[in-house]
C-alpha cells in the first residue's frame, strides 16, 4: 500500500485498503453506531477522508491504527451530530448497587450471551465501547489503542480490566444465569 | 470450563461478526473520490491562481516603479596645479555628482554659508541619466560645502543660506547627504 502512495497510486492504495480493511472497519462503525443506515454513511466516509489524507500518512504509526484513527473520528462526529442520548453504565454501579439477581444455578449459553452483551455493551459510554471493540473485536493491542484514542496504554489496559466485570454482571442479571 | 471474563472477551471478539458492508460500496467510495480529486484540483487552482497573480503583479510593480536607490554624492577635483595637503586651492574645479534618490533631486554649493550653484538651473550644471551633475570653479578662499537633496517635491532654495535653504528642505522630508572642502 505504502509503495502506492509512493508512486502515486492513491486510487490503488485505497483500493488496496479497502480490500484489506473493508469489512472490518464496517464491523467496527456498526457496532460503535447501533444503526446500520449510518454506519453505511460513515464507513463511506471513512474512507473518502483515508484517499484524501493518504498523502499526509508519514508512517508514524501503522496504517491500521492510522485507519482506525480516522474510523473513530468519524464515529464520533456522527454520534455527536446524531445526539443520542445514551444511558451509561457506571464501572462502580455493580459493587455499589447489589442486585437482587436470580439464583445463578442456570449456565448461560453462547447465543443468550451474545444477545446479553449486545445490550449491555449499548449502555456502556462511548469511549469505553470504543477501547472494547479495539482490543476484543479488532485484536488491537493496547499500544495501537493509545494512539487511535491519543491516551495512555496503562490507563486504558485499567479501563477495560474494570468495564469487563461490569459486563458480566449486566449480563448475568440481564439472563438471570450465570456465566 | 471457560473463565466468565473469557467468555465475555470471545463474545466481544465476535461483535457484528455477521455484519458486512452493503453490496457496492467499494464502488461508491471510488465514484465519491472522483469527486475529492475534481475539488482538489479546484482548490489547488483557488490556491494557485491568487498566487500566480499576485507574482504578476509584483513583477509589473518592479517592472514599472524600479526599486529607488539611495542618494549618493560623489565628488571629484580637477587641480589647476599646485596641490598643498589634503585640501584645495582657488582655480581648481570640483565636479560633484548626485545619483538615486525619489522624484526631485538637487545640488547646492556654499561659499561660507553664501549660496554659489544651485542645481538643476544653475551654470554648470548638467544631468545625465539618473545623475544630478554641478561642476564649479572655486574662485575664492573658504570652506564650501556640496550639498546633494532628494525629496518627493520639488525642492528650492529659501533665502541662500545654507542653515536656512537645508534647514527648510529638511523640514519638507528631504533626504540630505554633504562633503565639506576647504580652498586656500
Amino acid at each position: 500500500m505504502l509503495d502506492l502512495v509512493a508512486h502515486g497510486d492513491m486510487k490503488g492504495a485505497l483500493r488496496r485498503l479497502m480490500e484489506r480493511h473493508g469489512g472490518a472497519v464496517y464491523r467496527f462503525c456498526r457496532e460503535e453506531l447501533r444503526d446500520a443506515t449510518l454506519a453505511d454513511d460513515v464507513h463511506q466516509q471513512v474512507f473518502i477522508q483515508v484517499y484524501r489524507d493518504l498523502g499526509k500518512f508519514h508512517r508514524r504509526s501503522t496504517v491500521k491504527t492510522w485507519l482506525y484513527a480516522i474510523a473513530r473520528h468519524r464515529v464520533l462526529d456522527a454520534a455527536k451530530s446524531r445526539r443520542r442520548a445514551e444511558a451509561h453504565i457506571e464501572s462502580d454501579d455493580a459493587t455499589a448497587v447489589p442486585d437482587p439477581r436470580p439464583p445463578a444455578s442456570e449456565r448461560i449459553d453462547d447465543k443468550r450471551l451474545r444477545e446479553a452483551l449486545a445490550q449491555c455493551f449499548e449502555r456502556l459510554p462511548d469511549h469505553t465501547r470504543t477501547v472494547l471493540l479495539l482490543r476484543f473485536q479488532q485484536g488491537f493491542t493496547f499500544e495501537d489503542i493509545a494512539h487511535v484514542c491519543d491516551e495512555k496504554a496503562g490507563t486504558l489496559q485499567a479501563q477495560v480490566s474494570r468495564v469487563l466485570p461490569v459486563l458480566r454482571d449486566c449480563i448475568e442479571r440481564r439472563t438471570g444465569g450465570s456465566l | 470450563m471457560i473463565e466468565p471474563i473469557a467468555r465475555i472477551e470471545a463474545a466481544l471478539a465476535q461483535l457484528g461478526a455477521d455484519h458486512v458492508p452493503p453490496a457496492g460500496w467499494e464502488a461508491r467510495v471510488l465514484a465519491q473520490t472522483a469527486g475529492v480529486s475534481r475539488w482538489r484540483r479546484l482548490l489547488q487552482w483557488r490556491i494557485a491562481m491568487p498566487l500566480v497573480a499576485a507574482g504578476a503583479v509584483a513583477a509589473i510593480v518592479v517592472a514599472v516603479f524600479p526599486r529607488q536607490r539611495e542618494l549618493a554624492l560623489e565628488v571629484a577635483y580637477r587641480s589647476s596645479g599646485v596641490v598643498r595637503g589634503s585640501s584645495h586651492a582657488v582655480g581648481d574645479v570640483v565636479r560633484a555628482t548626485a545619483s538615486g534618490g525619489q522624484g526631485h533631486r538637487a545640488l547646492w554649493v556654499y561659499c561660507e554659508d553664501r549660496l554659489v550653484l544651485a542645481c538643476p538651473g544653475g551654470r554648470g550644471c548638467q544631468s545625465s541619466g539618473d545623475a544630478t551633475i554641478a561642476e564649479l570653479t572655486l574662485q575664492t578662499p573658504g570652506h564650501y560645502m556640496i550639498v546633494a537633496l532628494t525629496a518627493s517635491a520639488a525642492l528650492s532654495t529659501s533665502d541662500g543660506t545654507f542653515d536656512d535653504d537645508v534647514g527648510a528642505a529638511l523640514r519638507a522630508g528631504a533626504i540630505v547627504q554633504k562633503e565639506y572642502v576647504d580652498v586656500r
